[in-house]
Formats: C-alpha cells, sequence, structure tokens
C-alpha cells in the first residue's frame, strides 16, 4: 500500500514532538532516541518528499549516506 | 490546444528518473558535502566544549526551535503535494504555501537572534555562540536562496513560461528538490542545538 504523503507529514511532526517530549525528560537513552527518530524522519524525507523512493539508486544512496554520516558523527564524537 | 492548456495534466512518471535537473543535483550535493564538514565540525565541538555545550543549549528557546522544524517540515509537504497533484495550479499554490512557511520560519529565526543579541551574546561569546550563529545563519541564507527558487518557478508557472509539461515538471522537482536538501540539514542541525543537552 503507498501511504499518502498527509500520512508522512503528519508523521514527521509526531515524531519531532516525541524528540522534544525525550529531551524535556532527558533519559540514558536519549542520544540514541534522538538519532534514531532523525534518522527516521531523514529517510521519510528523502524517500517521499524528494522523490528518490522511485529516483535512481546511487542517488538515494548518496542522500541517505550523508544523512547516516552527518548522525554517525554526531553519536560517535 | 493552447501551450498552457496542455500543461494541466502532467504526465506520472514512476520511473527511476532523476527529479530535476542534474545540475541542480550537482549542486545539491556539493551544499550538502559543506553542510556535512560543518555539521561534523560541530559535533566534533560539543563533545569537545560539552560544558559550554550544555550551558548555551539551555540559552536557547526550545519554542523557536520546534516551531521551525515544524513550519520547515510542513513547507516540504506544501511543496511535494504540489508537485505530486502534478497540475500548474496546485504547484503554485503548493510553493505559495510553502514560501509561506518559509518567511515564518526566516522571522522566528531573525526573531531568536535578536533576543540573543539582546542578552549579550555573538559569534565570540564561546564556541557553542559561534556555531549556533555560524551555522545556523549559513542554514538561513540556504532558506532564502530555496525561497527565491521556489518563488521563481511559482511566478513562471503561472506566468505560463515553461513551453512544455516535461520542462515544468524539471523545473518544479528541481525547485522541490533544493528546498527539501535545506529541510533536511535542518532536520540534522535541530537535535545538536535543541534537543541533546
Amino acid at each position: 500500500m503507498r501511504l499518502s504523503l498527509r500520512f508522512f507529514w503528519l508523521a514527521l511532526l509526531a515524531l519531532t514532538l516525541l524528540g522534544v517530549a525525550l529531551s524535556q525528560r532527558q533519559p540514558d537513552w536519549l542520544m540514541a532516541a534522538v538519532v534514531l527518530l532523525t534518522l527516521l524522519k531523514g529517510h521519510w524525507l528523502i524517500d517521499r518528499f524528494m522523490g528518490l523512493a522511485t529516483g535512481p539508486l546511487w542517488l538515494r544512496a548518496t542522500v541517505s549516506g550523508w544523512l547516516l554520516l552527518v548522525l554517525s558523527a554526531l553519536a560517535l564524537l | 490546444m493552447s501551450a498552457a492548456e496542455g500543461l494541466t495534466d502532467l504526465p506520472d512518471t514512476e520511473s527511476a528518473a532523476l527529479p530535476g535537473d542534474l545540475a541542480m543535483w550537482c549542486f545539491i550535493l556539493a551544499e550538502l558535502l559543506v553542510f556535512a564538514l560543518l555539521l561534523i565540525a560541530l559535533a566534533y565541538a560539543r563533545s569537545r566544549w560539552s560544558m559550554e555545550f550544555s550551558a548555551g543549549v539551555a540559552t536557547l528557546h526550545p519554542l523557536a526551535g520546534v516551531s521551525n522544524t515544524l513550519l520547515l517540515l510542513t513547507a516540504s509537504y506544501l511543496v511535494a503535494r504540489g508537485l505530486e497533484c502534478g497540475t500548474r495550479r496546485a504547484l503554485v499554490r503548493g510553493f505559495a504555501l510553502g514560501l509561506l512557511c518559509g518567511l515564518g520560519y526566516l522571522l522566528i529565526k531573525f526573531g531568536e537572534y535578536a533576543v540573543l543579541i539582546g542578552e549579550g551574546y555573538n559569534l565570540r561569546t564561546n564556541t557553542f555562540y559561534f556555531f549556533y550563529f555560524f551555522t545556523t545563519f549559513f542554514h538561513a541564507m540556504h532558506a532564502m536562496l530555496g525561497m527565491v527558487i521556489l518563488a521563481v518557478v511559482a511566478v513562471r508557472t503561472r506566468a505560463g513560461y515553461y513551453p512544455d509539461a516535461a520542462r515544468q515538471k524539471m523545473a518544479g522537482d528541481s525547485a522541490g528538490s533544493y528546498w527539501h536538501m535545506v529541510d533536511l540539514v535542518w532536520l540534522a542541525l535541530f537535535p545538536l542545538l535543541y534537543l541533546l543537552p
């Protein structure tokens, strides 16, 4: 089933608010949660809004790789 | 049939075609490379000067960061929906509403700068504020460029500037892709500056 753009938009807003709520409570696993939430949000943005889910594989891999690189730096440094 | 009438229904292309112009994608990838260096430097500085960063993050207003994230995501949605609908009217409407969200983002961002500068913080205060002002202003400049690109494509589309549906789609996809890149960078920047202590 192909989910609508509106579904992803609302999910992106919900994940953003979830990240903010978690940051207010500051659990030990906040970093992992924030990185995973950002990875998921970025993945949806790349695939659905940018349209790279149906675009060339090399471009999708490059942009997704960029996101992974930046978030890895955030998590590991 | 006039050229304008021929543009109302755009072809639905689900192939592995590039969404937009190759030159625009080269530009986007170059921008992403620059932002990657900046974000990695920011992540390094955050670990190196953790006390300064913790104190700095506490001085930012989380509501401003959240509002800006929601506005940019909404702008991206409106732009993507305008492109997905495939009609000239939907594209112009989607881009115009996306521009309004972009304007809201800029107003909040510059309001935030005014408050912080009024409180005595600036680029030279410490490492956190250097990175905060530099990266967010650099990002805001890109958001402004994205808004100019969206505006130009929307105005040209409305005026029937593009000779055929394929060129209109190419221009719309290129503008949309640039805007989504601005949003993607913010998604990575937002937790670094607002969420993580």
